[in-house]
């Protein structure tokens, strides 16, 4: 699945003051943000970055406020520039674009979903949805036309007429979210597009992401600060402390083998029998008995399966072809919470 | 009877007839003055400034001249003074201030006699300049003049409703008209009108691009923000000097003490509606690609569009404060009656044209009240 790189950002340095370049060079010489800011009283937005985001996939990056996401990804289209480093979009180098390259890239290439849903407050849905498309160029009946299909697509038929402010919050972010794909744009950004939402809709609103991107396959990048969120859309997540990135991977691999004590604090208190897959635990070289278990069933459906025969372990197919085996020993050490001195070195419970 | 019905029907003719012609004249004046006395002028400052400025290196030598023989003089005065000066208790009493020499060299030869210079070689000019103005002016003033009352009461109800929307504001501009008709004031009204109008169009059109200036740079909002504090709190008889020089006591000249003072608002409610256009939705703007135009008319005007609207409302206000003030330098209208009541002291006369003024006032707050909030009905709370 990895294919062509999408993104990639190079050894990005963002510091917040009034002299960056300076405070630069204290950071390359192994200054921290919080000596940073005690010292020299600029705040050290993002250090050292690097990642690669392969196309048509979700790339989640996570971390709490505070650890630069939302300015992470506002460098994406340059709505904030760098102190440092390097953007590319299709190999091409965002960061030497003229105006006007920009803007174009801004009108096709990437389109943006806001946590505050940022919509106009003076247009309709319909001309809100067909915004980006008018900024295109695109002519007032046409742009309606195709933005029309995208209100529909995200369940918002019947709405057209409404102004942002007479809609919930669940359909205010629709409507953002129509407006960021009317564009055709292969880059989606949302940053924390669903925090502002209350959790069920939330749910939903990731239900109706998931359904679309099965459909569409453009290249996401989503910020949030909560892991099951995380962990539902992501193909792969990235967490970011203090401006630095400390792990990136399969989420299953996050959950496994966390890198440090705060991805393990991270991840301490979620369903791992939901989110940890068979396929991450099982013994490749075994044999299995008469139990058989797709390799990216969730385990707790496949302690649902295992339970009558606890003593056998179970064949792991893919394709229906077996490919390893699970035992119950090991289905429930995966599970269980890991011992706290494990985690963290601090005892919580 | 019949002549007398032909002689109305006649001249209901020459009213239909003549209305077209003056109404075009009046957009024709402003439109001169706005689009091509004004870019002519300042092509003509150009003209001038270029040749001026090649000639710096001169302009910096006698400068640093006059700035050196001045610190010269400065020093040696203050040598003097405390050489001169009696060092005792008593001295403490007044604050020492400039000589009565000196005061009367800094103020003929630093600000009068340049001006004087000024007026003396460029008057001619600055009339050409506001001619159009001065025209437009009499054109409108003779349109509503020429009106016959019913039409002007239609007119003006019609244009309150429209903006308004509401029966009891059209109802309560009908008493202000009974009122102003009725003591025999809708002439004077009249003229009011047409130097209210002209004041705030033109305060609009210069006011609402000078506030997108200053909301687009901070640099301009710092230059320009100490300027209209002096408009707004400068007392405008001192401006009134300069310009009752140039232009005489004329209409033209109570406009321009109109205008001065009542443009602040608009300047400044324009740049903070701007600025207040919440961060997030001009960020989406960036993001989508917008360029600054597609920004400004697409998403900052509409949003700053409130506080525009009280911007223009404040404006108009604050001219018909300004009528009498305007009317001491020539203006005719319900301001004139307020002074030569001042000046007969009848209180009748004044408590008459000066009701007018604050009816008339009254019906503009009220009814571009109603239009801001159905505005801003329309596009937050929703139908």
């Amino acid at each position: 699945m990895s294919g062509n790189i999408k993104v990639s950002i190079k050894n990005l340095y963002k510091i917040f003051g009034n002299n960056p370049q300076d405070a630069l060079q204290h950071v390359l010489d192994g200054l921290g943000k919080p000596e940073l800011l005690a010292q020299h009283n600029h705040v050290l937005g993002l250090n050292n970055i690097n990642i690669d985001i392969p196309e048509k996939r979700v790339q989640v990056i996570m971390g709490l406020s505070g650890s630069g996401k939302s300015t992470l990804i506002r460098h994406l289209n340059r709505l904030i520039d760098p102190t440092a480093g390097v953007v590319e979009v299709d190999g091409e180098d965002v960061l030497k674009m003229d105006d006007k390259q920009m803007r174009s890239l801004r009108q096709k290439k990437m389109s943006m979903v806001f946590q505050k849903f940022a919509l106009m407050p003076h247009r309709t849905v319909a001309d809100n949805a067909a915004y980006g498309l008018r900024l295109q160029g695109v002519r007032a009946g046409e742009a309606k036309e195709r933005a029309q299909k995208w209100i529909d697509r995200v369940g918002l038929t019947g709405f057209e007429k409404s102004y942002p402010s007479q809609l919930s919050g669940g359909m205010q972010q629709r409507v953002g979210l129509a407006r960021a794909l009317a564009t055709d744009a292969d880059i989606l950004l949302m940053d924390e597009a669903f925090s502002a939402l209350d959790p069920l809709i939330r749910t939903d609103m990731q239900d109706v992401l998931l359904e679309l991107q099965k459909e569409l396959n453009k290249t996401i990048i989503f910020i949030t600060h909560d892991l099951d969120e995380a962990l539902r859309i992501g193909d792969d997540i990235a967490i970011l402390r203090d401006g630095g990135l400390i792990q990136q991977g399969d989420p299953q691999d996050i959950v496994l083998r966390p890198v440090d004590d705060y991805v393990s604090d991270f991840i301490m208190d979620i369903n791992r029998g939901r989110v940890l897959k068979v396929r991450s635990i099982m013994d490749a070289s075994g044999k299995g008995g008469a139990v058989e278990i797709d390799h990216n069933l969730a385990l707790e459906d496949a302690m649902q399966r295992m339970k009558d025969t606890p003593a056998n372990p179970a064949t792991v197919t893919r394709d229906g072809k077996p490919v390893g085996a699970l035992d119950m020993r090991t289905l429930i050490d995966a599970i269980e919470r890991p011992a706290p001195e494990t985690a963290s070195g601090t005892v919580y419970r | 009877m019949g002549d007398l019905k032909f002689e109305e029907f006649g001249d209901i003719w020459i009213f239909l007839l003549t209305v077209p012609g003056l109404l075009f004249n009046m957009v024709l004046g402003l439109g001169k003055f706005i689009f091509i006395s004004l870019p002519l002028t300042l092509w003509a400052f150009a003209q001038w400034l270029i040749p001026t400025l090649w000639d710096i290196p001169v302009i910096l030598f006698k400068t640093a001249r006059i700035l050196f023989n001045s610190g010269y003089g400065l020093l040696k005065g203050v040598y003097n003074f405390f050489v001169t000066f009696d060092w005792s208790w008593n001295a403490l009493n007044d604050f020492p201030s400039l000589p009565s020499h000196i005061k009367a060299l800094l103020n003929l030869g630093g600000i009068n006699q340049p001006f004087d210079y000024f007026a003396g070689s460029y008057g001619t000019a600055v009339k050409e300049f506001i001619l159009p103005l001065r025209r437009s002016m009499n054109d409108l003033r003779d349109f509503i003049d020429f009106m016959p009352w019913p039409v002007f009461f239609a007119l003006v109800l019609l244009l309150v409703f429209w903006v308004s929307r509401k029966v009891g504001v059209v109802l309560l501009a009908l008493g202000a008209l009974f009122f102003i008709g009725i003591f025999g004031l809708m002439d004077l009204a009249s003229q009011t009108f047409s130097l209210m109008i002209l004041s705030i169009v033109l305060c609009v059109a210069f006011g609402i691009p000078l506030g997108i200036f200053m909301s687009a740079s901070d640099a301009v909002d710092r230059a320009v923000k100490p300027v209209l504090d002096i408009m707004q709190t400068m007392p405008s008889f001192v401006y009134l000097i300069p310009v009752l020089i140039l232009f005489g006591v004329s209409p033209v000249a109570g406009l321009i003490a109109v205008v001065i003072y009542a443009m602040p608002p608009v300047v400044r409610l324009t740049n903070l509606g701007i600025r207040l256009v919440p961060f997030e939705v001009v960020e989406a703007s960036h993001a989508f690609g917008a360029t600054y135009f597609q920004r400004l008319f697409g998403t900052l005007i509409p949003l700053a569009l409130p506080n525009v609207f009280a911007g223009i409302n404040q404006t108009i206000m604050m001219a018909l404060a300004m009528v009498v003030i305007a009317a001491l330098v020539g203006a005719p209208g319900l301001g004139a009656e307020v002074l030569s009541a001042q000046g007969t002291v009848n209180l009748a006369l004044g408590l008459q044209s000066g009701f007018a003024v604050a009816l008339i006032a009254i019906v503009i707050d009220r009814s571009f009240h109603l239009y801001g909030e159905r505005m801003q009905q329309h596009r937050k709370v929703g139908h």
